[in-house]
């Protein structure tokens, strides 16, 4: 078990280091008054701390919205409604997500909360379409089985649908996750903070090492993330 | 058992009833097979009685209650239910699949694991080899017998099977048919069986109820179906060949004792003793067996003059194929013409011999119903 | 005629006509390529210079729209491009490395010294707009309180007048202000006061963020359109603390030795360039979906830059 626990954290550890010797070292090492300015460790800090706080919450709430969302889909009373849903949240992917960024800038105005919700309006779509998919997905015999045995909906749902489609959930999460790991950066264009601040000013005032430092943690992030869900996924799914 | 009185169907937006005004009674340990051609109304009729579908009209009696006023859920839970796509859950092991009934009736685990172990060794699947796999590790034959065992588990007085045999070969099918009327005998479920194929249904049923376009045209045992089908629909179903189509009615071990049991040789017999036996043989072919009685092989004439040898030992052939006793004939002839050879040894559960069937004892009983 | 010399001749002839399409794609000729940085003044002034050189018949190439300030300066040093339109200010600061200078003729003869001697590139006039960076307010709001210095927005929020819009002294600005020398961070030293909080946002919608009321200030370009659109008020840098930002023609010596000329078309459009000027131009491409190119060229129609005889 505590052999495990060690096999499961060696790798975030790893990331960890890498970004913590990537932060000691821009830190410590300014190249000008710029690059000192823009890199303080209670900077660095923040635009972790409103990165992380973009990616969850958008990545939370899309996860619970777009997973009731593609079970409600998915029941026979909504099923066509869910087919044609599918197929506009699959124009919608094409969008952009600096144009996404744009829109609720236009209607909603600036700041985090409005990058928030345009990220997670994001996110919800490939979560949604999988998950849809996922349960459509499932062969009509097993549920049919399922349902002959006595299970009732709910039961069919939760013992039976929602397993079985839930690689393919997680596979929407895991889209949803890379595609909101590189989103979230754009969140600084509306005033959203975050790691896009580092990387963003780093273009602007063409200095490598405050884009280097933004991008380092930004692509730790997306890493750590995605392998955080591999591990779960690879927990709860062992049959195929 | 059960009594389906009046019971009709018409799905929404079609107009034409799937299924018609239908009466039919399944007495209490009888197979009951459903047969027609597909669209005949069988599978519908049969997802009725554990209400998948809800009837338009009619009524539903099992063991005098009326189902359609119980609790669809609960009606369900006391009903097995076997289909032809099985239907295993790819996430859970066969053990959890197995153990489906028993946990959605909260039973205590202890007797979920004694239970599950019990109805695999039933249908011939050792526990402790298969418990812990995953559907997708098991052959088509396994996966059928564990959709049994699944549907079997918590002792249900009633089973529905939706062509429960349908997705495997021919052979496979042969025997999981067998070992399944073998369970039958023992365990006296009244069963409603769907299937499209005539065979299956003289072979596996007590009643066989023919259904066309969704109304039921006759309700009899398999021997008076084939000796009086009710109009011309049903004995162009049964076919020309009913007197062959009667191999299925008899079990081997029904004739067995009135044919040449054609006497086995011990393994350690000498040259002489097997000369003597074959010319005795109308088979001109001897039955070779073990200390046990188990069936070790055959000794045709040409063997002996190929290989040189002092015992039957080293005469001896091996058997390609043999039917279990509680076989039907038709499965015996299925063999002879598969190994193309006029006879077919007869062996019980555990390889022990019981006697040879041949060609001309199949005759004779074909004459015989004439 | 022999197979002998029909051959001779044919290679002859092949060889000619090989060396004539040689010569044809000599990419030897002169040619003025004019670059500039991505936003819409920068768009305009580039098509400005492109559309007066071609008039006077000079072979151009557009490759404007290049990107940021080191971008477009990196490629004219390399010689990817031949001249783009810089700032003063900027280039002291960024590229000179020298001290901000608040005077604009210092500001000039400074850097165009240093730029002929160290790069041999040359400034040529420049214009009397000066688009430095500007702290903003509603004009109303500015009306109001009385506020028309950055001294007067310094005393305001260290006296704690009671903020406009929402509700406090916040400030919007964009990425490349907050990480500057002479950003943000100097503007409150050299003031002596502090925003209560500050936004980072893309330069593209800080006018639109102080409009909306989003902030109650917010810092852009003086000479930007949305100014006069959205009813705002530029705030005098009383204390001349933004460095001086006027514009010119930057360009590469040996382009101008080749077409000498150059000199004499674009020194009197660049001294034609006032604030206002720039800003109705800026207004045309940004308000009336004209493009750049458009508006270069109805401008320099009606002041007779071009289409004379």
């Amino acid at each position: 078990m505590l052999q495990n626990l060690w096999k499961w954290l060696i790798i975030p550890l790893i990331m960890l280091g890498i970004g913590a010797a990537v932060v000691i070292y821009t830190v410590n090492n300014p190249t000008d008054s710029i690059v000192a300015r823009m890199l303080t460790y209670e900077r660095v800090f923040r635009v972790i701390r409103e990165h992380m706080a973009l990616l969850l919450v958008s990545m939370i709430g899309a996860t619970i919205v777009g997973v009731l969302g593609g079970i409600m889909l998915s029941r026979p009373k909504l099923y066509y409604i869910g087919r044609v849903a599918e197929n506009i949240v699959n124009i919608g992917q094409t969008v952009p997500s600096l144009a996404v960024l744009a829109l609720f800038y236009t209607v909603l105005g600036l700041g985090f909360r409005v990058a928030v919700f345009a990220l997670f309006i994001y996110s919800i779509l490939p979560i949604l379409r999988n998950t849809f998919a996922g349960i459509d997905g499932v062969e009509r015999s097993i549920v049919e089985a399922a349902r002959g045995m006595g299970m009732n909906p709910f039961r069919v749902l939760t013992k039976i649908e929602l397993p079985i489609a839930f690689p393919i959930i997680v596979a929407g999460i895991r889209t949803a996750i890379v595609i909101n790991v590189g989103a979230a950066t754009l969140a600084t264009f509306i005033g959203g903070g975050g790691l896009g601040d580092l990387i963003v000013t780093g273009l602007s005032v063409h200095r490598d090492m405050i884009i280097f430092t933004g991008a380092v943690i930004a692509a730790i992030t997306a890493i750590f993330l995605d392998y955080m869900i591999g591990k779960v996924e690879e927990r709860v799914v062992r049959w195929t | 058992m059960i009594k389906l009185e009046g019971l009709s169907k018409i799905f929404p937006g079609h107009t034409i009833p799937a299924v018609k005004d239908l009466n039919l009674e399944v007495k209490e340990g009888d197979v009951c097979v459903l047969v027609g051609p597909s669209g005949c109304g069988k599978t519908t009729t049969m997802k009725m009685i554990n209400r998948l579908y809800e009837p338009t009209g009619g009524k539903i009696y099992i063991r005098g209650e009326e189902a359609l006023k119980m609790d669809p859920i609960k009606l369900r839970l006391d009903i097995g239910y076997v289909i032809q796509e099985i239907g295993l859950f790819p996430h859970m092991t066969i053990e959890e699949n197995v153990a489906t009934v028993p946990n959605e009736k909260h039973w205590p685990a202890d007797q979920v694991k004694q239970k599950v172990d019990e109805v695999m060794t039933l249908v011939g699947l050792d526990p402790n080899v298969f418990k812990s796999r995953y559907p997708s590790a098991l052959s088509g034959g396994q996966r059928q017998r564990v959709g049994v065992a699944r549907a079997m588990v918590s002792d249900p007085p009633i089973m529905l099977m939706d062509e429960p045999f349908g997705a495997v070969d021919p052979i496979t099918r042969a025997r999981l048919q067998n070992e399944f009327l073998r369970i039958q005998e023992r365990m006296g479920k009244t069963i409603v069986f769907v299937t499209h194929d005539i065979d299956e249904a003289i072979k596996m049923s007590d009643t066989i109820a023919v259904m066309r376009e969704g109304e039921l045209i006759q309700h009899a045992t398999p021997s008076d179906l084939l000796s009086a089908p009710a109009d011309e629909f049903v004995s162009n179903l049964v076919g020309r060949n009913r007197s062959i189509k009667r191999l299925h009615l008899i079990r081997i071990n029904e004739i067995l004792e009135d044919v040449n049991r054609a006497k086995p040789i011990s393994e350690d017999a000498q040259t002489e003793e097997i000369k003597k036996q074959l010319d005795q043989s109308d088979i001109r072919t001897v039955i070779v067996v073990d200390r046990n009685n188990k069936l070790k092989g055959i000794i045709g004439v040409n063997d002996l003059k190929r290989t040189t040898g002092e015992v039957a030992k080293d005469y001896c052939q091996d058997v390609s194929d043999t039917v279990t006793s509680d076989a039907t004939l038709n499965d015996a002839l299925s063999v002879m013409l598969e190994l193309g050879e006029g006879y077919v040894a007869v062996v019980n559960e555990d390889d022990q011999y019981e006697g040879t069937i041949t060609l001309g004892d199949l005759l004779n009983v074909v004459k015989e119903d004439n | 005629m022999t197979m002998k010399k029909m051959l001779a001749l044919s290679l002859v002839l092949m060889f000619l006509v090989g060396s004539l399409f040689v010569m044809g794609c000599e990419p030897d000729e002169p040619t003025v390529t004019v670059g500039s940085k991505e936003f819409t003044e920068q768009l305009i002034l580039g098509q400005v210079a492109l559309v007066a050189l071609e008039d006077a018949g000079i072979p151009t190439e557009d490759e404007t729209n290049l990107g940021g300030t080191v971008v477009a300066r990196e490629a004219l040093e390399r010689g990817d491009i031949n001249m783009y339109w810089e700032y003063t200010g900027t280039a002291l600061v960024e590229f000179m490395g020298a001290d901000v200078i608040t005077d604009p003729e210092e500001a000039y003869a400074t850097i165009s010294e240093w730029d002929l001697e160290e790069n041999d590139l040359v400034w040529l006039d420049k214009t009397p707009f000066n688009n430095t960076y500007t702290i903003m307010m509603r004009q109303e709001d500015a009306d109001e309180l009385g506020i028309e210095t950055l001294s007067d927005l310094a005393d305001a929020i260290n006296e704690g007048v009671e903020a406009p819009e929402p509700g406090e002294w916040t400030f919007a600005t964009d990425h490349e202000y907050e990480a500057r020398d002479d950003g943000l961070e100097q503007l409150q030293v050299h003031y002596g006061f502090e925003f209560e909080s500050y936004e980072v946002m893309d330069l593209g919608i800080t006018y639109g963020a102080l409009n909306e009321g989003e902030h109650a200030t917010a810092m852009g370009f003086a000479t930007d359109a949305r100014i006069a659109e959205f009813n705002l008020v530029n705030l005098v840098d009383d204390q001349e603390f933004h460095p001086v930002y006027n514009c010119a023609p930057v360009i590469r010596q040996e382009i101008l030795d080749e077409f000498p000329e150059i000199t004499d078309i674009l020194n009197p459009i660049a001294v034609s360039l006032t604030p206002e000027v720039m800003s109705s131009l800026n207004m045309k491409v940004d308000m009336e979906d004209m493009t750049p190119r458009e508006v270069a060229e109805e401008w320099l129609l009606e002041e007779g830059f071009i289409g004379g005889e």
